[in-house]
């Protein structure tokens, strides 16, 4: 699997923002293609692919 | 709505560059810490590269005036309010954090193992041993890798190795000052190990060092690269 380094820049990026950060209790509204995919209040639970394997989660 | 990019002590200034939608900069908050936001009508940001690329930028504008935290992606408030409603029980922990990555940056390494033929498994048994194979190859290339980085660095976290692709990432926490011998450890690495492919990204505002949690997520057994040698 190759990528270049704008990808691997790109994907380390959705890590971070969408896995990492300071995770207040705000809300999170997150919207692919106009369509809201996850609203969650309280103590948000939005994570990048690698943080949901790693909590476990089964992935498609 | 309000839009939070980052945490900052109070008495900073907002960055010159524009937020979301072009939106000037402020910070908001309760007595000693201050969110970075923007305000918007709209209540979703889609996940796009320019937004993230947006996002991002506006916090790497923000580390040039002290320590920040950065906000994952999407965090927002219905009002100025609720953003300080948020901010001031935490305020005493955020503060810790400030501290713990002052004057530090996120560098993120990706190790490639060379691709290997997929194997034909005949059973469960064979795919549940052939899974484990991988997952000790890949202990121990980390082993051998991304563990003497971590001692140029602060803090540093591992993601697990995937199963199916056998890409090993690691996130560091690396003293301005310490970052010549970081990428030179690097460097050195990549010379050592021309089997691997080493990618390095950086400097990115400390995403993975803001939690809760201090432990470390995942760390590779230097056992398992001794095992390898030996065998």
């Amino acid at each position: 699997m190759g990528y270049d380094g704008e990808d691997v820049a790109l994907i380390d990026l959705l890590d971070r923002l969408l896995g990492g950060g300071v995770v207040l209790t705000g809300d999170i509204t997150l919207a692919v293609a106009d369509i809201d995919l996850v609203y969650v209040g309280l103590r948000a639970l939005i994570s990048s692919v690698a943080s949901a394997e790693e909590a476990g989660v089964r992935l498609p | 709505m309000i839009y939070l990019y980052a945490i900052a002590p109070v008495g900073g200034r907002a960055p010159d560059c524009p937020g979301l939608e072009d939106r000037p900069l402020m910070l908001l908050g309760p007595a000693r810490v201050a969110g970075l936001c923007s305000e918007h009508e709209r209540l979703s940001f889609p996940i796009s590269p320019p937004a993230l690329w947006r996002h991002d930028r506006v916090v790497q504008a923000a580390m040039g005036e002290g320590p920040v935290l950065p906000a994952r992606f999407g965090t927002s408030f219905r009002d100025t309010d609720a953003l300080c409603a948020a901010l001031e029980p935490a305020q005493e922990r955020l503060l810790r954090q400030m501290e713990r990555v002052r004057g530090c940056i996120e560098l993120a390494v990706r190790v490639t193992p060379p691709a290997k033929p997929a194997s034909v498994t005949r059973n469960g048994v064979e795919y549940l041993r052939d899974r484990l194979d991988r997952q000790r190859e890949a202990r121990a290339v980390a082993a051998c890798t991304l563990l003497p980085l971590a001692a140029h660095a602060v803090q540093f976290r591992c993601r697990p190795p995937a199963t199916a692709a056998a890409i090993l990432g690691a996130s560091y926490l690396v003293r301005l000052e310490d970052v010549e011998n970081f990428t030179g450890c690097l460097r050195r690495l990549a010379a050592d190990h021309p089997e691997l492919s080493l990618t390095c990204t950086g400097p990115w505002p400390p995403y993975s060092f803001v939690g809760e949690e201090e432990t470390v997520g995942w760390v590779p057994d230097s056992r398992a690269a001794a095992g390898s040698e030996a065998s």
